[in-house]
């Protein structure tokens, strides 16, 4: 366990990290912007950029027409065009590019294009969708068990509909891209993407060059969260075309607005149940009908899909269950991935439906989530086959109310009258699978070089956008070879040292690089240990590796290198570097890793797709002011198993920066489009994420590794997504606030509950009674 | 006359002149002298990744001193920042030395991605230039303006409270060495006249010589605080091809409180105005602090959002229901006192001449135990434009109400005050059903909009509610007079 600060703590506090943005211009470089659609849905009747190539400083201009390659890009069907040439799918898509040399000029050309579209009637919404029949991808189904025989044993059968709105992913680096050129028409492109392997792709196609002409370089991102694992390739493209056409530099920055309005977000999701239940409160049967909102594009939808399906009954056994899934193409942006991946959509739902459960047996939320809980070696099952095994969830979540003193707490809320101020707190937990459920994704390589003075310089295809994944990946490869871990540097992620690797996504950056590098690393180490068994018996002549010796008892630590058997015969960690050296051994190692026994069959939807589960629970408690409908969190207290943690400050990080996310959602951030399709929130003065007055009054983390079992990098379990779960809490809690009110009607309650909402509920419920009287 | 603007950017002097004299600040220093450290994310102040330090010159015992204030470098002219010294992040530590602050945030874990930490800790040097110890609320105050989207602050409220004052060094007692206070307080109180491709900037020594521009020029703008006018400039959406800055005027600047009223200078900063107001009217201390971030606070100005007319312009429904009245001025009619009451005309226009100066705005205190409250509901608690907002105030004689003030904003095309609800509440019982009544009649009189801040259904019931929310607290202070 350890507490090791963020690899760039140290320059991310004097200003000395550098994005994109930060890049030093080179004197030829190029400014790239581009025009976006003014309308949702439509046909491009002309595009008029006379006045635009005409004014002083703009060096070109560039539409659909000058793609050399293929004019379509994105992770499964590369359908979304990087220039839109006939139609518009949504407002904001970009048509025309243009380029200058100074902002002014940019911004003055880009005022004077114009752009002449027929437009149509937009596809918006699911229900629009629905009504349209306007569908993309597979419809999927999941199913456990026998339904239908579920429900006849039900003693009460709840019917509802639920639904979850988007949200703004709002990096502080907006998408960024600088292209380079290189000699015979090849390109660098520095990339501020998640998957430089995905952005390499997608320029090498657009452009009709090889692959192996193209390089994208990625140092670190202002925040990803998702936006920048498909998305990031659109603009790094745009910028790259500018300098096949000019061989110039060529730098793409999105401003802020611009970012928001032709991005996609966090999929909206809208499900329609059934659940049936005994009269304890036990789940017999779920059946559920799920529509996401996928917007223009395939993008990662289906993918998305699935991981809601995957969690849609969240940490509860159901062991008869009916599924169906379908993706609404609609005119908004694409819809794409975001902390949790459609894992928080399906979740929020089933705690929904839990809340329901528990309003119409009149009994304490926690009650009904207990007795549903996954059990430790039976009521175990998924939808999808694998089973919850070797875990302790109903032990946290027993140990986590009697930490916080839930049901005190609640009692206490239940007894007091509710005045000005109503207040609600629920607890809920988390069962995350961790994997990329397309099971090919789940590769890493690594590339170690060690250099003679002891230090060391790894490169994975990881990608550092805040997340830690450097310092844990620094810190196996120094454990590997017993140095301190300021000895080893993880270098820019680049594809030429690093090829077909996945997205840093799916909580999974740490497991798959750390595991290939901790690979290359003891591939390295064990060379190094014959060299080390050659020099402690004095062996003459050059090393070979081929000899047979007792290697396994070479101890490396603390910067030297020891026989286990005869401690006092030692070399330092450089000095055997030297030998190693002179024996002409290899100091470098590039490995790879998949992670082992997962499988999953897309036709029958079963398999084991999840090497293992992250699991936790928070109970959260909020106060909303009943004049207002204003909420605020007073008290937040989180237990995540993360099995052996091995940076604790680093993970906490991630679990707080999660939750905030994702009360964000639940809560106060709302995306809102006109009923043209025309995105309204679309600045930082309309869409509010949580600020500092949002932190929870009061906030307790703590980790608990309760089993061991399969898990990710020694013996720790993945954090990224998560804990963003948690918020859930957040959200039932607002719900079990307004229940205090005798009469409010909380099943209509969606997310996100923004104060608005919570008011109207409240407020119609006191109308309600006024006209009652 | 002076044709450059000139200041100090950690420690050095700066000389601006010609097309660089049109620049925000945040480009100025990224873009000119590669201080890339200070980073652009919304470009409108809301976010404070571009947080910087302005220190401007104070008069102190006679002896000029730079006071330190953190101010959204994107959204503030550099030509505003004429005679003040500029501390960006890479002015903060000395040589290779972290300052206390960054060594908290490595130490506590205030970093991830790291694109907000140079504006957040730039933002908590602003807190750390008090005297005496610092409290969490002032933390929370200070860094309400600075935005995170991986941490969720808990690491940033962590470093905060770590920092290690014993090792940092405020930056008014830095460069003492150099004398820059002296030198600042010369440019910061002379004029400058910067001309460059048909575009003007201009700052005159004193209130004769703005008023003659002001009428000389037609399309001269004020750069008051610039907190609307600098997003304007960063969307697109305004050029600013004259620009007028006051600061020169030392009368403008300040807030002046005597035993009957409050007068707040025509260039006078909402800080300055809150520093003063909450002396007299604590229980407006909360309302206040959720205004808007020390960053606006400290640049934006009561007049300037006075004049923007905002249909929300969350201090104008509060001014209204204290009766506040503007001092106009100009060239060539003199003076003239306008009731804020009767200053708005309609969506965005105003009872103002287009040669007219605000010179200041004249606060009456009412006499002890009137009830004064202002609210603002908004989506988040703080940094964020209301969806209502409301301030009333009461006086009450016998068990009756005496006078009462009902002012909204954000329920019409200005903000503005309901007088048949007040003239509706004269001489009425002090009682629930008083209030409940009148909350009723209130509603039936506005006609508010959807909008993205909130519906018009929304906005009917906060009408409502707020007066309700009032009367709770009237009717528990009333009970104890």
């Amino acid at each position: 366990m350890s507490q090791h600060p963020h690899d760039s703590a140290r320059t991310h506090v004097t200003g000395e990290s550098a994005y994109l943005c930060d890049r030093l211009p080179l004197p030829n470089e190029l400014l790239v912007g581009f025009v976006g659609s003014p309308v949702a849905r439509g046909r491009i009747r002309s595009v008029d950029t006379t006045a635009a190539r005409r004014r002083e400083g703009v060096v070109a201009v560039f539409t659909a027409r000058d793609i050399p390659g293929t004019n379509g890009f994105g992770p499964l069907a590369h359908d979304q065009p990087f220039l839109a040439s006939e139609t518009v799918s949504h407002a904001g898509e970009p048509i025309v590019l243009v380029v200058a040399r100074t902002r002014e000029a940019l911004h003055a050309a880009l005022a004077e294009v114009r752009i002449d579209i027929a437009e149509t009637t937009p596809v918006l919404t699911i229900a629009e969708a629905i009504r349209a029949n306007s569908f993309m991808g597979e419809t999927r189904v999941f199913s456990l068990g026998d339904v239908t025989a579920g429900f006849e044993r039900a003693t009460h059968v709840i019917e509802g509909a639920f639904e979850s709105g988007a949200q703004e992913h709002y990096y502080f680096e907006t998408q960024s891209a600088i292209s380079y050129p290189a000699e015979d028409g090849a390109i660098e492109v520095h990339s501020s993407t998640q998957h430089p392997t995905e952005t390499q792709h997608a320029v090498a196609a657009m452009l009709g060059l090889p692959q192996s002409r193209v390089v994208c370089v990625t140092k670190r991102l202002g925040g990803g969260f998702g936006g920048k694992e498909s998305q990031a390739a659109h603009f790094a493209g745009l910028a790259a075309l500018v300098t096949h056409h000019t061989g110039r530099p060529a730098r793409l920055i999105l401003e802020r607005d611009q970012d928001m309005i032709c991005t996609g977000k966090r999929h909206p999701f809208q499900s329609r149940y059934r659940i049936g239940i005994d009269a304890s409160g036990r789940i017999l049967a779920l059946e559920s009908e799920l529509f996401a909102n996928g917007g223009a594009w395939l993008d990662l939808s289906p993918a998305i899909l699935d991981r809601a399906l995957f969690h849609a009954t969240n940490a509860y056994y159901v062991p008869n269950v009916k599924l169906v899934a379908k993706i609404c193409r609609t005119n908004l942006p694409s819809n794409t991935a975001f902390r949790g991946f459609g894992a928080p959509q399906g979740a929020l739902a089933m705690e929904h439906m839990i809340e329901e459960i528990a309003r119409v047996l009149k009994t304490d939320p926690l009650e009904i989530r207990r007795i549903n809980l996954f059990g430790k070696d039976e009521r175990n099952e998924t939808s999808y086959g694998q089973r919850v095994v070797e875990h302790s969830l109903p032990d946290l979540v027993e140990r986590l109310a009697q930490t916080s003193h839930y049901r005190e707490r609640r009692e206490a809320i239940l007894a007091t009258r509710p005045g000005a101020v109503l207040r609600g707190i629920s607890l809920v937990p988390v069962n995350f699978g961790i994997s990329f459920t397309t099971t090919f994704l789940n590769q890493g390589n690594a590339l170690v070089n060690v250099h003679l003075d002891g230090s060391v310089q790894v490169s994975t295809g990881a990608v550092e956008m805040g997340q830690g994944v450097n310092i844990k990946i620094a810190q196996c490869v120094a454990d590997v070879f017993g140095i301190p871990v300021e000895q080893v540097r993880v270098m820019p992620t680049s594809t030429e040292k690093n090829h077909n690797t996945s997205a840093t996504a799916a909580s999974s950056g740490a497991d798959l690089n750390c595991g290939a590098a901790m690979e290359a690393a003891l591939r390295i180490r064990e060379r190094l240990a014959h060299c080390a068994c050659a020099h402690f018996v004095g062996e003459k002549g050059e090393i070979s590796l081929k000899s047979q010796r007792q290697t396994a008892g070479v101890e490396f630590s603390r910067g030297v290198v020891f026989d286990r058997t005869r401690p006092d015969t030692r070399i330092s960690f450089e000095n055997l570097l030297r030998i190693a050296f002179m024996n002409r051994v290899s100091l470098g190692e590039y490995a790879h890793y998949r992670t082992p026994d997962i499988h999953f069959d897309r036709v029958s939807n079963k398999g084991a797709p999840f090497r293992y589960f992250t699991q936790g629970a928070a109970v959260t408690e909020v106060e909303i002011d009943r004049f207002t409908g204003m909420a605020r969190i007073v008290q937040a207290d989180i237990l995540m198993d993360l099995g052996e943690s091995f940076n604790t400050a680093i993970d906490r990080g991630q679990i707080l920066g999660a939750f905030l996310q994702g009360v964000g959602w639940l809560t106060n951030e709302e995306v809102v489009f006109s009923d043209k399709g025309i995105l309204l929130s679309s600045s930082t003065s309309t869409y509010k994420i949580p600020a500092i007055t949002d932190l929870p009054e009061r906030l307790h983390c703590r980790l608990w590794n309760s089993h061991p079992g399969p898990s990710g990098a020694k013996g720790s379990k993945a954090v990224g997504e998560p804990p963003l779960l948690l918020a859930i809490s957040a959200w039932t809690a607002i719900r079990n606030a307004l229940e205090t009110v005798p009469g409010v009607e909380t099943s209509s309650l969606c997310a996100p509950a923004t104060g608005e909402r919570i008011l109207l509920l409240l407020d119609r419920h006191t109308a309600a009674k006024r006209a009652a009287r | 006359m002076r044709d450059s603007i000139q200041l100090f950017i950690n420690g050095e002097r700066v000389s601006i002149q010609g097309e660089d004299a049109f620049l925000m600040l945040a480009d100025f220093l990224r873009d000119r002298l590669r201080l890339v450290g200070t980073k652009i994310c919304c470009a409108e102040g809301d976010c404070g990744a571009c947080t910087v330090m302005l220190g401007s010159p104070e008069e102190h015992a006679g002896r000029w001193q730079l006071r330190y204030r953190p101010v959204n470098s994107c959204i503030l002219p550099v030509a505003k920042a004429d005679g003040c010294h500029v501390v960006t992040i890479e002015g903060l530590r000395t040589g290779k030395t972290l300052d206390a602050i960054q060594e908290a945030f490595v130490e506590a874990h205030g970093t991830q991605c790291g694109f907000c930490t140079p504006g957040m800790i730039m933002a908590l040097t602003g807190v750390l230039e008090a005297e005496g110890p610092i409290s969490d609320q002032d933390i929370l105050d200070g860094l309400t303006g600075n935005l995170c989207r991986c941490t969720g602050y808990d690491g940033i409220l962590k470093a905060a409270r770590l920092v290690n004052r014993a090792r940092h060094v405020r930056l008014r007692d830095r460069w003492l060495e150099l004398r820059l206070a002296d030198e600042a307080a010369r440019a910061f109180f002379a004029p400058y006249e910067i001309r460059w491709d048909g575009r003007r900037m201009i700052k005159p020594a004193g209130m004769p010589e703005a008023l003659a521009l002001k009428a000389g020029t037609s399309d001269l703008r004020i750069l008051s605080g610039c907190t609307d006018l600098g997003v304007a400039h960063n969307k697109h959406r305004v050029r600013i091809e004259n620009g007028l800055s006051l600061s020169a005027i030392r009368e403008l600047a300040e807030v002046k409180c005597d035993a009957s009223q409050l007068l707040v200078g025509g260039n006078a900063s909402i800080a300055e105005f809150e520093r003063v107001l909450v002396q007299q009217f604590p229980e407006l201390r909360e309302y206040l602090r959720n205004f808007a971030s020390p960053q606006i606070k400290n640049v934006g100005t009561v007049a300037g959002n006075l004049v923007n007319a905002s249909p929300v312009g969350d201090l104008i429904p509060l001014l209204l229901a204290l009766d506040a009245r503007l001092h106009l001025q100009s060239h060539e009619g003199g003076h003239r006192l306008v009731d804020l009451c009767h200053f708005y005309k309609g969506y965005k226009t105003m009872d103002l001449r287009a040669d007219e100066i605000v010179a200041r705005i004249e606060v009456p205190l009412p006499p002890g135990g009137d009830i004064v409250r202002a609210y603002k509901v908004s989506r988040r608690k703080s940094l964020d434009i209301s969806a209502v907002s409301a301030a009333f105030r009461i006086r009450t004689k016998g068990g009756k109400i005496a006078q009462a003030r009902v002012a909204y904003g954000g329920v019409g095309p200005t903000a503005l005050r309901l007088t048949e609800v007040e003239g509706f509440l004269q001489k009425k019982p002090l009682t629930q059903k008083t209030f409940d009544d009148a909350s009723r009649f209130a509603a039936e009189l506005v006609n508010p909009i959807d909008d993205v801040r909130g519906s018009a259904e929304y906005r009917d019931i906060l009408v409502r509610n707020l007066l309700r929310k009032f009367s709770l607290e009237a009717l528990a202070e009333g009970g104890k007079s």
